[in-house]
């Protein structure tokens, strides 16, 4: 029969065959391993992975969240794809993953690898963190280190094209016996690559205070931070830089502080760091505005020893005032009110606001990270 | 470049006759080369060959007279919309008869949106494709020794090589 036998199909070259396969689902590619070894080979390239992420990136887009659980079969780990009109959530099954049951936060997403960590962190037993990917269903414990105690502790997670290496960066505080201000005391690093722990150097952040989640990107970690200054506390960034190992602080642009803050909010915006700063202003006749604007963090991104600078993208006008931004989503904002919370919102560069229909989240999400499918594997870190 | 030409003539890889419009023919740079070439020739009796054959190459013109209006001088969104359409429509066929053909004479012709889209649209066959039909698409023969298929499934349980 000619038709079983692929008729006179021409044999595709090898680039052809590749064009292909980037562009199908994760799901269907784990399939196609078994086809030949050359297709096997071609699937577990980092070549190809890195090619398959980012046209995933773009073509789908999705963010994930941390969300509380009530359905038994699901973790609280959902998806979220922003249609035309509706939000939809896809929840990442359990099935053999009873364990995800008891994520109790995520620490970050990367090339599509999530961090989240289990049970919880403030007291004993010690929680455990876990790799996993959602779409390929590889999952990897991550060992403990030998000085964790985990009293208190901020997570980060990133890769590292430098050294081609995932890290998971765990900062330790201590509550300073004779003052009453906690510090850092201790601060370790996870590599996949080496599969160990070590202690680096934290000197700059001691006093630091963190606040909110973290951002992965260009091989670093970003987080806002509060510094004391002298007498004064002063909002800055932290960034790691996951190739160096070391800390550095950025400031936040001086035109920034003013006006009266709502709140700072960290993502990427064109695979750079970007702040989305909210504050309140008066416009005219004592009647006040909430305010967003988009900064950008140019070159030298935060790694170590470069310098930097701060551009400013767009400021709009966030209206209704009560919109709370949430992170950037395809180059808009993606916002709650807290008044209309089945309601997603999103606002364009050009003020245009639109409006997501969800069930799930209730308007807030609070751990809130970049996601799309790949095929990245935690047993070769190498990523180009 | 005569402006008086309006179309060239070339000959597929089988040696049939075809006509392309010299607006169409822009979409793809080595055409556009061919047309300078006879266009700047005084030797206007030869006809380029195209290594595309017939069945193929009818649905390469098809495509490229439609989309050169739009590509020559840019179109309005309802036209965008209505040229999506008639893409999902041109490419109704079926994987086994030329869709492969297709993708050839695409990447030959550098073509990248009819690429992309004969790409897309083998990915979409694929997609519920068991593994021995790729195999058959594809001509490609299952190279995996019988413990090589053992220890793939015990990594990664379901795993079907058929």
């Amino acid at each position: 029969m000619k038709a079983a036998t692929g008729g006179d199909n021409p044999y595709l070259p090898h680039e052809i065959i590749i064009d292909i396969l980037k562009r199908l689902r994760v799901k269907s590619l784990l399939r196609f391993r078994a086809v030949c070894k050359d297709w096997r080979n071609i699937l577990k390239s980092p070549f190809f992975i890195e090619e398959h992420y980012h046209r995933s990136a773009k073509k789908n887009p999705l963010l994930t969240c941390h969300v509380s659980n009530r359905n038994p079969i699901y973790s609280p780990l959902c998806l979220f794809r922003l249609e035309k009109e509706t939000v939809e959530v896809e929840r990442i099954h359990l099935m053999e993953f009873d364990f995800l049951r008891r994520v109790s936060s995520m620490i970050g997403s990367s090339n599509g690898l999530l961090c989240v960590e289990l049970g919880d962190v403030k007291f004993d037993p010690p929680s455990s963190l876990f790799l996993l990917n959602p779409a390929t269903r590889e999952v990897m414990k991550v060992p403990r280190s030998t000085k964790d105690v985990r009293r208190c502790c901020h997570f980060g997670f990133g890769y590292s094209s430098v050294v081609g290496d995932y890290k998971i960066v765990m900062i330790h505080k201590e509550r300073i016996n004779s003052r009453s201000i906690i510090c850092v005391d201790r601060v370790e690093v996870y590599s996949l690559r080496t599969g160990s722990w070590k202690e680096v150097e934290f000197g700059v952040i001691q006093g630091a205070c963190f606040l909110y989640n973290p951002v992965a990107v260009n091989g670093a970690i970003f987080w806002l931070g509060i510094i004391l200054e002298g007498e004064h506390c002063r909002r800055m960034i932290i960034s790691f830089d996951l190739a160096m190992e070391a800390f550095t602080l950025i400031r936040i642009p001086s035109s920034a502080f003013v006006p009266r803050l709502v709140q700072y909010v960290l993502d990427v915006y064109e695979n750079k760091l970007a702040m989305i700063h909210q504050y309140v202003n008066e416009l005219k006749e004592a009647l006040e505005y909430t305010f967003i604007d988009i900064w950008v963090l140019e070159e030298g991104s935060g790694a170590y020893g470069k310098s930097c600078s701060w551009s400013k993208k767009y400021g709009i006008r966030a209206d209704p005032f009560s919109l709370r931004p949430i992170c950037l989503w395809r180059n808009e904002i993606a916002c709650f009110n807290p008044n209309d919370p089945d309601l997603l919102f999103s606002l364009t560069a050009n003020n245009e606001l639109k409006r997501f229909h969800q069930s799930l989240c209730q308007g807030y999400m609070p751990e809130c990270f970049f996601y799309a499918e790949s095929l990245a594997s935690m047993c070769n870190t190498y990523f180009e | 470049m005569s402006s008086s030409v309006e179309a060239i003539t070339v000959l597929s890889s089988d040696g049939d006759e075809f006509k392309i419009t010299v607006s169409a023919a822009k979409l793809s740079k080595p055409l556009n080369w061919m047309l300078e070439d006879v266009c700047f020739s005084d030797d206007c009796d030869e006809v380029p060959t195209i290594e595309v054959n017939s069945k193929t190459l009818v649905k390469v013109i098809e495509y490229c007279e439609k989309h050169a209006p739009r590509a020559n001088s840019g179109a309005s969104d309802s036209d965008a919309e209505e040229l999506k359409k008639w893409d999902i429509e041109f490419m109704k066929m079926d994987v086994k008869d030329i869709l492969f053909h297709i993708l050839m004479a695409a990447n030959y012709l550098h073509m990248e949106g009819l690429y992309d889209l004969a790409c897309q649209t083998a990915a979409d066959l694929m997609k519920g494709m068991t593994v021995s039909q790729i195999r058959k698409i594809f001509h490609i023969k299952n190279d995996f020794s019988s413990e090589e298929q053992e220890q793939l499934r015990r990594q990664h349980p379901g795993c079907s090589f058929d």
